[in-house]
């Protein structure tokens, strides 16, 4: 999966970078480093037991060792998301323990459909995450 | 005088529904149950949020089962609905006799989400173990129409 990863380090500085993908049946993610703060995680598909894996993977793969994506605050895009499972929303829950552990700001989440933002309302995870209805809003400061 | 046509009879919230499927035990085949689960909801008059519990609810208990089915076997999920209120049992056959951890994050979700949930684990002999989940969800009286 290496060549579909978006290298920490070697693309901070190329704002024209295009986003690559990793995928699996059901979900993709593309990476793409926003402005200066930000690296954006653009999840499409859905969010399951069988999927929810590769979103860890990938979190796992750019935080790195030292816990931040470069110096880069995560922030995950779920607009194109239709269904989000409790394996995914256990994902989320981990990013967002491991930005409280750092004392980061709170993980933020892009979310305007109803079967995104219901899972997150269940769960109690809505006064965790920082949410968003669009990327702009997320990554505007 | 011949009897009613039951196709004449008008839908309405409450209409019965008794449907079973069966499906090979692979989460990736959860994607079907999910827009069953949904399709059903929707059709009992369950609001927006409502529907997507239902989904949720469906899919909680199909992830649980699916990874403990032995290796070919299939998932059964049956989907009783009437009067608001939507039960679904499904069942896996399973080489182990371990109950359901219910302490998980995934099961700590479906309670919040359903009136009931409950699991079992029923011997089969020499077939293994039948293990199944029912939970059930009624539509909050304050979103019916």
């Amino acid at each position: 999966m290496g060549e579909g990863h978006w290298q920490p380090g070697e693309g901070g500085s190329d704002q024209q970078a295009t986003p690559v993908q990793s995928a699996a049946d059901g979900v993709a993610i593309a990476v793409e480093p926003v402005g200066e703060r930000w690296l954006v995680l653009h999840v499409t598909g859905e969010l399951d037991m069988l999927t929810a894996p590769v979103l860890a993977e990938q979190i796992e793969y750019q935080v790195g060792a030292d816990g931040v994506a470069s110096g880069r605050a995560l922030v995950f895009d779920l607009t194109g998301v239709g269904f989000l499972g409790s394996a995914g929303l256990a994902v989320l829950a981990e990013a967002s323990k491991r930005a409280a552990d750092q004392s980061l700001p709170r993980v933020r989440v892009v979310a305007g459909s109803r079967s995104v933002l219901r899972p997150i309302e269940v769960t109690g995870l809505d006064s965790v995450l920082d949410i968003h209805p669009d990327l702009s809003s997320a990554t505007a400061d | 005088m011949s009897q009613p046509q039951t196709g004449q009879a008008e839908h309405k919230q409450g209409d019965l529904v008794d449907v079973e499927v069966r499906l090979l035990a692979d989460l990736g085949q959860l994607f079907v149950v999910r827009a069953l689960a949904a399709t059903i909801a929707i059709r009992q008059d369950f609001a927006l949020d409502a529907v997507e519990d239902v989904k949720l609810a469906v899919d909680e208990i199909c992830s649980t089962l699916v990874p403990r089915a032995a290796v070919g076997e299939q998932l059964s999920c049956r989907f009783t609905a009437s009067d608001g209120r939507i039960t679904v049992l499904a069942r896996v056959v399973s080489d182990s006799a371990v109950p359901v951890d219910e302490e998980t994050f995934g099961w700590r979700v479906l309670t919040t989400l359903t009136d009931e949930a409950h699991s079992s684990v029923t011997p089969l002999g020499d077939a293994g173990y039948q293990v199944a989940i029912e939970v059930s969800q009624s539509q909050p009286s304050a979103y019916r129409s």
